[in-house]
């Protein structure tokens, strides 16, 4: 990793639409590179990083971004971030590469029409730069937003939801786009997503976020760590069978199903290992995987979830 | 501002309302100047376009969330607002001093008649102040349908249900349904005195002020979510 600093910090970050807390004291950090921020629908996210942003007003406590305050000091902080929001809608009469020129006068770019034909083409829309935005398909306005994302060349970017419309070979694209931007000129990024899979291929830190509060975070190797000891996976063919089973086994200590994956947190690995297989075969089961998890992104955010709802 | 104006230029209704506009100057006795400058259908054009224009480039641009992309960028919010505000006065402006140019050259007045530049100014004069007033309403509203008729019904209420007040004679005409906007035409070209046709631009004026300083604040604060 290029630079571990954080970006990013929030102390005890609250606010409220309301009666609905959708922010509640909330810590957030950055790794310092490429950081994601997940979580279910409606655990905050987006408001969070639209206090980040300066579009909203924190009730309580503090959101700073290179440690300038979000609130007031945004001006200085839209100069350094480049943002992406979910579902963004633009003036539909423009073009895009006209969009794109106004939105490099924006950053004071000298030759913007230049910047914005050459930010088209690195986005796959140079054919529809001289089309209206009204005639994009979805796929093609999450591509001119990353554009115009990008155009600044910020610091840091903020993408939320980025893959959302986009096609298989568009979110190879975009996860490369990320990649490259990272490594070749330390741009640092914060990912909102709920496509774990494919943020785990690009992020190297992870906040998990619940009911508008940090559930953990850290570095997805030390979290793979911290949740993976003694935390297995089975795969059966009667999941429901074996889980009752297992509740009853004094080698486990807790065990939950998850789309008919069975978790196990385990006492003793050894009786596990050995006792296991022997109750499958007992019960005419078929036994389809059982490995310990090696910090999965989806499984480390599995158990994560669960832990914060007992 | 040159996003703004290239967006209203785009706007297809634009030509509806030249259009209109013209109709009206070219249907408009001819015999009275008060009338000609001031009238009735004339205030129905400003109000019109004064609601449309700000709701369309306001609380329509809120609503949509196109604001969110504007501000994540490098955009100072006092720019932004002055550029929304100033580029929808101006164009209203020139719709309607088109009007009035239109009027004054079928009344065969010379091109430098004073005359003519005072009609300029109180249409000036009651644009900002309609402007001020839909400017606040949608910032406030954020819907471009709240945006487009609460503005609507204040103006005609303002027009149209303001109490006559025998106080206040010189300032507040006592007859007339047009109490507001044409008492301003009326101290222009009839026989109140200068000081009275001050007084009736420092109203309207004043009142604008205050409107957009309030919707300035607001809009400094404004969270967009």
């Amino acid at each position: 990793m290029n630079s571990l600093a954080t970006t990013i910090e929030t102390k005890n970050l609250t606010k409220s639409f309301g009666k609905i807390k959708a922010l509640n004291e909330l810590n957030l950090k950055d790794g310092g590179g490429v950081s994601g921020l997940v979580g279910p629908n409606g655990a905050g996210k987006t408001t969070t990083i639209h206090i980040l942003m300066g579009f909203l007003k924190p009730d309580e406590g503090s959101a700073t971004v290179f440690s300038l305050d979000s609130w007031k000091q945004s001006l200085e902080i839209r100069k350094k971030v480049g943002y992406l929001q979910e579902n963004p809608r633009y003036p539909d009469t423009f073009t895009g590469l006209r969009f794109l020129e106004y939105i490099a006068l924006l950053h004071e770019i000298p030759q913007p029409k230049q910047k914005a034909k050459e930010m088209m083409k690195q986005v796959g829309l140079a054919d529809a730069s001289q089309n209206a935005i009204k005639t994009y398909s979805a796929g093609m306005l999450q591509r001119l937003g990353l554009a115009q994302a990008l155009i600044g060349e910020p610091e840091l970017i903020i993408l939320d939801e980025p893959t959302a419309n986009l096609d298989p070979t568009g979110r190879i694209d975009l996860l490369n786009k990320i990649k490259t931007l990272h490594k070749d000129f330390q741009v640092k990024f914060l990912i909102s997503t709920h496509i774990l899979p494919e943020l785990e291929k690009v992020c190297n830190w992870v906040s998990i976020i619940d009911k508008g509060s940090i559930v953990d975070q850290g570095y997805v190797k030390d979290l793979a760590v911290k949740y993976s000891s003694n935390t297995y996976r089975i795969e059966t063919s009667n999941p429901q069978a074996l889980l009752d089973s297992l509740k009853h086994q004094s080698f486990v200590d807790d065990v939950w199903l998850e789309e008919n994956i069975i978790y196990a947190r385990v006492k003793d690995t050894k009786s596990f290992r050995e006792e296991v297989p022997r109750i499958v075969a007992t019960k005419k089961m078929q036994l389809i995987e059982l490995r310990p998890i090696h910090g999965n992104l989806e499984e480390i955010y599995t158990i994560t979830m669960k832990e914060k709802n007992e | 501002m040159h996003w703004e104006l290239e967006e209203i230029w785009r706007f297809p209704a634009l030509e509806l309302f030249v259009a209109i506009a013209v109709f009206f100057a070219l249907n408009t006795p001819r015999s009275d100047i008060t009338y000609t400058f001031s009238n009735f259908q004339l205030f129905i054009i400003e109000v019109i376009l004064v609601a449309v224009f700000y709701a369309r480039s306001v609380a329509s641009c809120i609503e949509k969330r196109e604001i969110l992309v504007l501000l994540s960028n490098p955009i100072k919010r006092t720019s932004l607002f002055l550029s929304k505000f100033l580029t929808n006065l101006l164009i209203i402006f020139l719709i309607c001093a088109s009007v009035v140019v239109a009027g004054s050259y079928l009344m065969f007045l010379e091109p430098w008649d004073t005359k003519i530049f005072i009609g300029l100014l109180i249409v000036f004069i009651n644009i900002l102040f309609l402007s001020t007033l839909s400017f606040t309403l949608s910032l406030i509203l954020k819907t471009t349908w709240g945006g487009t008729i609460l503005p609507v019904i204040i103006y005609f209420g303002l027009a149209f249900g303001v109490p006559q007040n025998s106080d206040f004679p010189r300032v507040i005409p006592p007859t007339g349904s047009n109490v507001i906007f044409d008492y301003l035409t009326r101290t222009a070209y009839s026989q109140y005195t200068f000081e009275e046709f001050i007084v009736a631009l420092v109203f309207p004026t004043i009142a604008s002020i205050i409107l957009l300083l309030v919707a300035f604040l607001y809009f400094r604060r404004m969270e967009i979510d």
